[in-house]
C-alpha cells in the first residue's frame, strides 16, 4: 500500500464523502423507519452525493456562469414567442380533455393566480409571506357569506372578496412591514393560523368546521358557467387579466422601486423611495389577487371549509414561486402547473408525495436557488 | 381562586416544556440567525424515540423512574443526532447564501421530517406507556397536581440550570457566546465555528428531545404532526423572551404556557391555539426585541 499513496487518498475520500454519510443516515433512520426504509434512505443519499460530486461540485465558476446565461436565454425566448404559444394552447388544449383533466387544469389556474400574487411579495420585493393562503380563504369565505347571508351574486362578490382581503391585509401590513424579513415570515404565519382558527370556530358566521355549502356558480346574461370547461375559460380570463396587470406593474415606476428595494433597501431609501409605502402597496395587491382567486375557488367548489386553507397550502404556493424562479412571471406559471399536474401523475406514490415535494424544495435551494427559469432581470 | 391556581399550575407545566423547546430556537438563532422551522419536528422525533426504545425494551417490566430516564436518554440522543444531521446536510452548505433560501430550506426539512416519521411510524396516534407512579395525584387546598407535572417541572428546571452553567461557565459555552456576538472575530481568536454550530444544534435538539419525551408521558399520545404547533408556540416564547437570549427563552416559555392555560379558562378554549400567535403579533408591534432582548 505504501507504494500507492494515491490509492490510499482515494479510498479515504470515498469513505469520508460517501460511506460515512450513508452509514450515518442509515443508523439514525433505523429507529424511526425500520431497516428496509433506512436502506432506501441511505441509497437515496448515496445517489444524491454521487450526482453532486460528479456534476455539480467540480463545475468551474466560468462554466456555472455559462450555464446561467443559457437559461437566461431560454427565459427571454419564452417572453418573446412563447406567450403566443402558451395562450393558444391554453385555449385549444382543454377542448380535447376529459372532465377530470379539466378540473386539474382549472385548479392549476387557481394556483397560478395565487403564485403570481405571492410572487409580487417574494419575487419582486424579497419578502416572505408564510400565511398567504389566508387571503385565499378570506376571499372564498367573503363570497360564501355574502351569498348565504345577503344574497350577493358572483360578480359583485369578486370585487368585494378582493377588497376584503386587501383591507384585512392592511391591518397586518401596517405594523409588521416595519419588521425585518424573518419576523415578517413568522407574523404572516401566525396570521394565517389565526384566520384558519377563526374560520373554524366562529360558528355563527362561518358555520365552523362544517363549512358553507350551496355556493352558486357565476352566471352572465345568456351564459351560465356550469360545465367544467366553461368555468375553465372564466378562470383563464381572470388569469390573463392578472398577468396583464402584473406585467404592467412590473414595468411601471412601482415595479422598478420594488426591485430596487429587494436589491438594497437602504440605498433605495437614500434615493428617495418610500419603501414602507411600496411594501404596503405590494402587500395589499398580493392579498387582493389572493382574495379574487378565493372567490373563484369557492364558486368552482360550490363549498368552502377551513380545511382548504392550512399552512401547508401556503408552503405549496411558495414552492410554486420558488420552483419556477422568483420574480419571473413565466417561471411562476410553469411552477404552478408543474406542482399541480405532477402530483396527479404521481397518484401511485400518494404517501411519498409530500416527502418528495419537500426534498425537492431542499434540493432546489441547495443547487439552484434562483429557480428553474432563473431571473428575468 | 382555586381554578386560577389550578390553571397557573397547569400553565407552568406546559410552559416549562415550551421553554425547553424555545431554548433550541433561541440558541440556533443567536448563532446563525436562522429560524429553524425543523426544530418542532426534532421535538416530535424525541417523543417518538422515547416511545420506540421503551417499546423495544418491553416497558411493562420496568420501574417508573427507570422508564422515564431511559426514555429521556433515548429521546435526547436521537433528537441530537437528527439536529446534528440536518445542520450538516441542509444548513451548512447554505451558510453563505441568502436568508430566504435558508429559511425555505428549513421549511423543507420540517416537512420532510414530518412525512418521514409518518411513513416510518404510521399516521395514527401512538400511545405512551401509562405509568401508575406518574399518575399519582397530590391535592393541596383543593389544587391538584400530578406526579407527572412535578417531574416535568423538576427535569425542566434541572436541564435549564445545567444549560445555564454550561453556557456561562464552560469553555465551549463561552465559545458559543462569542460566536453569536461576532462570528468572524470568534474565528480570528481560534474558535472553530463549525464545531460550535454543531454543538449548538446538538444541545438545542437534545433539549427538544427531552421535552418530547416529557410531553409524551404527560399527554399519553404522540403523533407525527405534534411538532408544528408546539414548535410555533415555542418560537413565540423565544421571541417573547428576546430571541438569542437563553434566559429570555426560559421565561418566555413559562409565560406562553400561562397565557395559554389562563386564556383557555377565562376567555375561550376554542381559541386556545391562537393565543400564542396573537401574543406574538402584539409583541412584535410593541417591543420587537422581546422582554430581555437588546434594542438594535
Amino acid at each position: 500500500m505504501n507504494k500507492l499513496p494515491y490509492r490510499n487518498v482515494l479510498v479515504k475520500r470515498i469513505i469520508k464523502s460517501y460511506v460515512i454519510p450513508c452509514l450515518w443516515i442509515f443508523a439514525i433512520a433505523i429507529p424511526i423507519a425500520g431497516i428496509t426504509k433506512a436502506v432506501f434512505a441511505a441509497m437515496l443519499l448515496f445517489i444524491a452525493l454521487l450526482i453532486f460530486n460528479l456534476f455539480i461540485r467540480n463545475r468551474s465558476p466560468l462554466k456555472r456562469t455559462e450555464h446561467r446565461r443559457s437559461t437566461e436565454a431560454v427565459s427571454l425566448y419564452i417572453t418573446r414567442y412563447g406567450w403566443m404559444l402558451v395562450f393558444t394552447s391554453s385555449v385549444i388544449i382543454p377542448l380535447f380533455l376529459n372532465n377530470y383533466a379539466i378540473d386539474v387544469v382549472t385548479s392549476a389556474l387557481f394556483y397560478t393566480m395565487l403564485a403570481l400574487g405571492l410572487n409580487l411579495l417574494v419575487g419582486d420585493l424579497g419578502l416572505l409571506n408564510l400565511g398567504y393562503i389566508a387571503f385565499y380563504g378570506i376571499g372564498a369565505y367573503t363570497y360564501a357569506i355574502l351569498y348565504s347571508k345577503f344574497g350577493f351574486g358572483f360578480w359583485s362578490s369578486v370585487g368585494l372578496g378582493g377588497l376584503t382581503s386587501a383591507a384585512i391585509s392592511l391591518l397586518i401590513a401596517i405594523p409588521t412591514l416595519k419588521l425585518q424579513g424573518d419576523y415578517l415570515a413568522i407574523v404572516t404565519l401566525g396570521f394565517g393560523e389565526i384566520v384558519r382558527i377563526t374560520l373554524n370556530n366562529w360558528d355563527s358566521l362561518t358555520n365552523g368546521p362544517n363549512g358553507i355549502m350551496g355556493i352558486p356558480r357565476p352566471s352572465f346574461p345568456g351564459l351560465k358557467f356550469l360545465s367544467g370547461i366553461s368555468f375553465y375559460y372564466l378562470a383563464l380570463l381572470f388569469v390573463i387579466v392578472q398577468i396583464y396587470i402584473i406585467s404592467r406593474l412590473g414595468r411601471s415606476r412601482f415595479g422598478r422601486y420594488a426591485v430596487a428595494i429587494r436589491e438594497n433597501e437602504q440605498a433605495s431609501e437614500m434615493v428617495g423611495i418610500d419603501t414602507y409605502k411600496i411594501k404596503i402597496l405590494y402587500f395589499m395587491l398580493s392579498a387582493f389577487f389572493g382574495g379574487i382567486a378565493g372567490v373563484l375557488f369557492a364558486s368552482k367548489q360550490m363549498f368552502v371549509s377551513p380545511d382548504s386553507f392550512t399552512f401547508i397550502e401556503s408552503v405549496y404556493v411558495l414552492a410554486m414561486v420558488i420552483l419556477g424562479g422568483m420574480g419571473n412571471i413565466a417561471g411562476v406559471i410553469a411552477g404552478a402547473f408543474t406542482l399541480v399536474v405532477l402530483p396527479e401523475l404521481l397518484r401511485g406514490f400518494v404517501v411519498y408525495r409530500m416527502l418528495i415535494f419537500a426534498l425537492l424544495l431542499i434540493t432546489m435551494m441547495l443547487f439552484r436557488p434562483e429557480g428553474l427559469f432563473g431571473k428575468s432581470r | 381562586m382555586k381554578i386560577f391556581i389550578q390553571q397557573v399550575v397547569n400553565g407552568i407545566t406546559t410552559g416549562s416544556v415550551y421553554s425547553l423547546i424555545a431554548l433550541g430556537y433561541t440558541m440556533v438563532y443567536g448563532i446563525i440567525e436562522l429560524i429553524n422551522f425543523a426544530h418542532g419536528e426534532i421535538y416530535m422525533i424525541g417523543a417518538y424515540a422515547g416511545l420506540i426504545v421503551l417499546t423495544a425494551l418491553g416497558f411493562a417490566h420496568l420501574h417508573g423512574i427507570s422508564m422515564l430516564i431511559i426514555g429521556l436518554l433515548a429521546g435526547m440522543l436521537l433528537s441530537a443526532a437528527y439536529g446534528f444531521t440536518i445542520e450538516k446536510f441542509a444548513y451548512k452548505p447554505l451558510r453563505r447564501s441568502s436568508r430566504l433560501a435558508l429559511l425555505i430550506t428549513a421549511l423543507g426539512v420540517s416537512i420532510s421530517l414530518q412525512n418521514f416519521v409518518m411513513i416510518g411510524q404510521g399516521a395514527s396516534d401512538k400511545s405512551y406507556p401509562s405509568v401508575n407512579m406518574l399518575n399519582t395525584v397530590y391535592s393541596l387546598y383543593g389544587v391538584s397536581i400530578t406526579a407527572n407535572q412535578i417531574i416535568i417541572l423538576a427535569v425542566a428546571v434541572a436541564i435549564m440550570i445545567g444549560l445555564d452553567l454550561f453556557i456561562n461557565r464552560s469553555m465551549t459555552g463561552w465559545a458559543m457566546k462569542a460566536a453569536s456576538q461576532d462570528m468572524v472575530t470568534a474565528q480570528l481568536v481560534g474558535i472553530n465555528i463549525d464545531t460550535v454550530i454543531s454543538i449548538t444544534f446538538i444541545v438545542g435538539s437534545a433539549l427538544a428531545g427531552a421535552a418530547g419525551v416529557l410531553v409524551g408521558f404527560y399527554y399519553g399520545i404522540v403523533n407525527f404532526y405534534i411538532g408544528y404547533l408546539a414548535g410555533m408556540k415555542a418560537f413565540t416564547a423565544a421571541v417573547l423572551g428576546g430571541i438569542g437570549d437563553v434566559r429570555g427563552a426560559m421565561i418566555g416559555g413559562i409565560m406562553i404556557g400561562l397565557f395559554e392555560s389562563l386564556g383557555a379558562a377565562y376567555i375561550s378554549s376554542d381559541y386556545k391555539d391562537a393565543f400564542a400567535f396573537i401574543i406574538l403579533i402584539l409583541l412584535l408591534l410593541i417591543k420587537p426585541s422581546g422582554l430581555l432582548g437588546k434594542d438594535t
